[in-house]
């Protein structure tokens, strides 16, 4: 029965002039004007030439060998091992601009790392796990962590580029916004009282809802699908595995659309749907990295994965860069998770909105 | 005649203050109902109660013989809302606006597109069913309204002052069309401030005031109620008779 409705609601949403700005337009400026302003930064991720690592071999430690084959493999990578043989390897690494620490003892390797060189510390890290891997021994590494230093476990991201990064977080970040595309149709139906005209009819309040959610969906998804395809063409922007992107996009619209019109189910206000949207939006836009870059975030962890745009963000950069992300799975529990409760929410509103007014 | 619609000590408050009070109304099949009242009376909150739109506090209205809250589902497509407000799309085309109000009383596909056509075709509108909303006059617009309440064929029709603000000519046709409605056997329920109009087209008419019925007949009776010689009086002044001509600011 709502096949129509559907239907009708979707053209009202697609002849809205301020959804191809909001959905199409906007992101593109937006991208070229962050990817622009923040190259420099984005460039001194992956901008490391090459580094000093101190080390110090115990007596009973490793035989030369070995230190002459992880100096081979380290030079390789630009790394240059200095040995010191005295001094707390904490205060060395402040006092000498190390990239970082190692100390070589038995079966075991302890690494010592600057916190202030976070890219540094992830490839010496990388580098070493490799190579003792390869030899068999020794068995791990210890880690240790002070004031400041401490032994990165971070995963080793390849670099990526401001206009990837940018292009990727914007086009997700404008489709949060998603509840404008429903901004007119609420508005005339609350003008003109189609609401109370609906409420004469076989409807319910789960169809009424599907009414508006489905096109919403549709018309967001399309602007945000035409609004990568230009950034694509114009920008050069690299969306990854396309399969995994688009699925989490989609989920990532629908969770934004059903989160838009839970609000507007709890207030009935397109004016405080709006400002709690976009307001709510831009906290989470601002800790899950659609500004500064959640790499360079000043945040925790914790804190970050509090925003669903982090998971989202995140997992859609890693599929562009590393073409897999550990975020996937979050992703999408985080977007399925709210796509269900915020509709259950907003029909649970309307079911007593009804009630209240009756 | 049978009974289309009956309300049974129909009640309403809000709060302390009670909207409408023990109203109970019978409307026959056939019958072009008219009902009159001063801004507040209960008129709105009587036919919001009717389109179960408003849950009464007390009472309960029956549609076709059945409890109308009870079987909703069932009784809903025979009835036709045109509310006084434009509950149009003016972003959609004429056609559009029927099609998705019609639709949603289960018509579709071909039927669905032959209501649209026979709808417009009803008020007029033939020519512009591929004319948006928004570029249509008043009355052309109020018109449409109508057409979206009619598509599906109701057996009752509810007019909420369908004729605000719109010229004679266009006044003049929506009358024309709901009696025509009404030969063809819709029964209809119509509220209007103008008098003249409830006398043209309706077959009874019941005057409301602080939420009772306080008198119900043809233009005629009601006149009787008030002088003997009903050739001397217009509707208008029964009407300031029996509810008084103090003004209401609600």
């Amino acid at each position: 029965m709502i096949r129509y409705l559907v239907k009708n609601n979707l053209k009202i949403m697609g002849r809205s002039m301020t959804n191809i700005l909001l959905f199409v337009i906007a992101p593109l400026t937006v991208i070229a004007v962050l990817s622009s302003a923040f190259s420099a930064l984005m460039e001194s991720y992956q901008g490391v030439d090459g580094f000093r690592v101190g080390y110090r071999a115990a007596e009973s430690g490793m035989s030369q060998a070995v230190v002459s084959g992880l100096k081979t493999v380290t030079s390789a990578q630009n790394i240059t091992l200095v040995e010191y043989d005295e001094g707390d390897p904490k205060q060395l690494v402040r006092d000498d601009d190390l990239g970082g620490f190692v100390v070589l003892d038995g079966d075991n390797y302890t690494v010592y790392v600057n916190e202030d060189k976070g890219t540094e510390a992830q490839m010496l890290t990388y580098t070493l796990h490799a190579f003792f891997e390869n030899m068999g021994t020794p068995s791990g590494a210890t880690a240790e962590s002070g004031e400041r230093i401490q032994t990165v476990t971070t995963d080793y991201m390849p670099a990526i580029d401001s206009t990837d990064y940018y292009g990727i977080i914007e086009i997700n970040y404008f489709g949060w916004c998603a509840v404008i595309c429903s901004a007119g149709l609420f508005i005339s139906e609350k003008k003109y009282k189609i609401g109370k005209k609906l409420r004469v009819t076989r409807l319910n309040e789960l169809q009424l809802y599907l009414a508006k959610f489905l096109p919403s969906v549709l018309v967001v998804c399309c602007g945000v699908g035409l609004a990568a395809v230009f950034c694509t063409l114009i920008f050069g922007v690299h969306f990854g595995n396309l399969l995994w992107t688009s699925l989490i996009v989609i989920m990532s619209v629908m969770a934004a659309v059903a989160f838009g019109l839970m609000i507007y189910a709890f207030f009935d206000s397109m004016i405080i749907t709006v400002i709690l949207v976009f307001a709510i939006v831009w906290i989470w836009g601002f800790l899950g990295g659609s500004f500064e870059t959640y790499m360079y975030s000043g945040f925790s962890q914790s804190v970050q994965e509090f925003s669903p745009l982090y998971h989202i963000n995140r997992c859609l950069v890693e599929l562009s860069c590393m073409g897999k992300s550990d975020y996937i799975g979050s992703a999408l529990i985080y977007s399925g998770s709210m796509c269900v409760g915020c509709s259950a929410s907003a029909v649970l509103a309307g079911v007593l909105r009804r009630r209240g007014r009756a | 005649m049978a009974t289309i619609l009956k309300t049974n000590d129909l009640t309403k408050k809000y709060g302390s203050k009670v909207v409408v009070d023990n109203l109970n109304i019978e409307i026959e099949e056939g019958e072009i109902f008219g009902l009159l009242g001063p801004n507040g009376a209960g008129k709105s909150t009587t036919m919001n109660m009717i389109c179960d739109l408003v849950r009464p506090t007390l009472g309960n209205v029956e549609f076709l013989g059945k409890d109308f809250r009870k079987n909703r589902r069932e009784l809903i497509g025979y009835l036709g809302y045109i509310p006084q407000e434009l509950a149009i799309h003016g972003n959609l085309k004429a056609w559009e606006n029927v099609e998705l109000f019609t639709s949603l009383y289960g018509i579709k596909g071909a039927t669905l597109k032959e209501r649209i056509d026979e709808a417009l075709s009803y008020v007029g509108l033939s020519e512009k069913k591929n004319d948006y909303a928004r570029t249509f006059s008043g009355g052309m617009k109020r018109r449409l309204n109508i057409a979206c309440a009619i598509g599906h064929h109701p057996k009752m029709l509810i007019f909420d002052e369908p004729t605000v603000g719109i010229d004679p000519q266009s006044r003049n046709f929506i009358l024309e069309r709901i009696k025509e409605s009404n030969k063809n056997g819709a029964t209809v329920i119509y509220t209007s401030h103008y008098m003249e109009e409830v006398e043209a087209i309706c077959t009874r008419i019941a005057i409301m005031d602080n939420g009772k019925i306080i008198a119900t007949g043809t233009s005629e009776e009601l006149k009787k109620m008030v002088v003997e010689d009903t050739s001397s009086i217009t509707l208008e002044e029964v009407f300031l008779t029996l509810t008084g001509k103090k003004l209401r600011d609600y």
